[in-house]
């Protein structure tokens, strides 16, 4: 679950306790996340095995390109941030 | 409740760090390069020395120039600039000096251990402004840290950085937690006790 680093933040203004340590357990499940991610971009071979044993498959021959494909590290960044998609470039002929 | 706001300001500006790296990943045209940014991120492939050095300085002397948003004020004390620009003409100094022979292999945080084993750390801080409008100038230092569970004031995290002299309870202690451990390596323990030796043979001569 993407959280607001603000709302954490926020969460230190009262004196709410429950609601601090309940920010603080969010912040930190934020970190893994972002830090998984980044070992991701690091190996991207391993993100697609983790994915594919999560469905019960086994990574075939294709995975070595598709974890080559700068796109797909990318990709890879940007759900971590939940960050769209770049527009498609219009130079190029279709 | 302070130590929980702290616990809280260092995740901020870890995860900061982290979404800097992701997006710089996300616009990079290079497989190999937005893969060293993630590497960089989490401290397990820092750049050659020199390069380090030479980008630190340079961005030093980018920080003694910045303004307030009134463009008029810097953000930066006079005392403050001063000691930045000693430290840059020191750092440039040591950068041109033969480097030194041991290589040091920092690793991400991930991998560092969570049992209480002291190791040598990378804290980084942000500045920042305190309630009572005190400024806190960004700063980063090296030194022996713990890395271990927090479970002080009913917390349970799965990591806390204190240092050796902290009490064993993992309460923590005022002067040590305010900087986010963003890289780490062993503890040269075996070299630093020969030094500590050879030392205070030298001082008690």
């Amino acid at each position: 679950m993407k959280i607001s680093l603000e709302d954490i933040q926020s969460a230190f203004f009262g004196d709410d306790v429950p609601r601090k340590n309940i920010a603080l357990r969010k912040a930190h499940d934020e970190i893994q996340r972002l830090q998984k991610a980044l070992k991701d971009v690091t190996n991207p071979i391993e993100y697609l095995r983790r994915h594919a044993e999560a469905d019960g498959n086994k990574l075939n021959g294709m995975a070595y390109s598709v974890a080559s494909d700068l796109h797909f590290v990318q990709k890879i960044a940007r759900d971590a941030l939940d960050m769209s998609p770049p527009p498609p470039s219009k130079g190029k002929a279709s | 409740m302070n130590n929980r706001f702290e616990e809280a300001e260092r995740y901020r500006l870890l995860a900061r760090h982290y979404m800097k790296a992701l997006g710089k990943i996300a616009i990079e045209d290079d497989l190999d390069a937005a893969q060293l940014i993630a590497c960089e991120a989490l401290g397990s492939n820092p750049p050659p020395q020199a390069t380090g050095t030479t980008d630190l300085i340079k961005a030093l002397s980018r920080l003694t120039g910045n303004r307030h948003s009134d463009g008029v004020s810097s953000l930066v004390s006079p005392e403050d600039r001063e000691a930045i620009i000693n430290g840059c003409y020191d750092l440039m100094v040591a950068s041109r000096q033969v480097p030194a022979p041991h290589v040091v292999e920092w690793q991400g945080m991930a991998s560092a251990p969570c049992d209480g084993t002291h190791i040598l750390a990378i804290l980084y801080r942000e500045a920042s402004d305190d309630p009572d409008g005190k400024r806190w100038p960004a700063f980063s230092e090296m030194r022996e840290i713990w890395f271990r569970p927090y479970r002080a004031f009913g917390m349970d995290l799965p990591w806390h950085a204190g240092d050796p002299f902290d009490d064993p309870s993992g309460a923590g202690s005022e002067h040590m937690g305010e900087g986010v451990p963003i890289a780490w390596q062993v503890l040269p323990s075996a070299d630093v006790r020969a030094l500590a030796a050879t030392a205070t043979k030298g001082s008690d001569e």
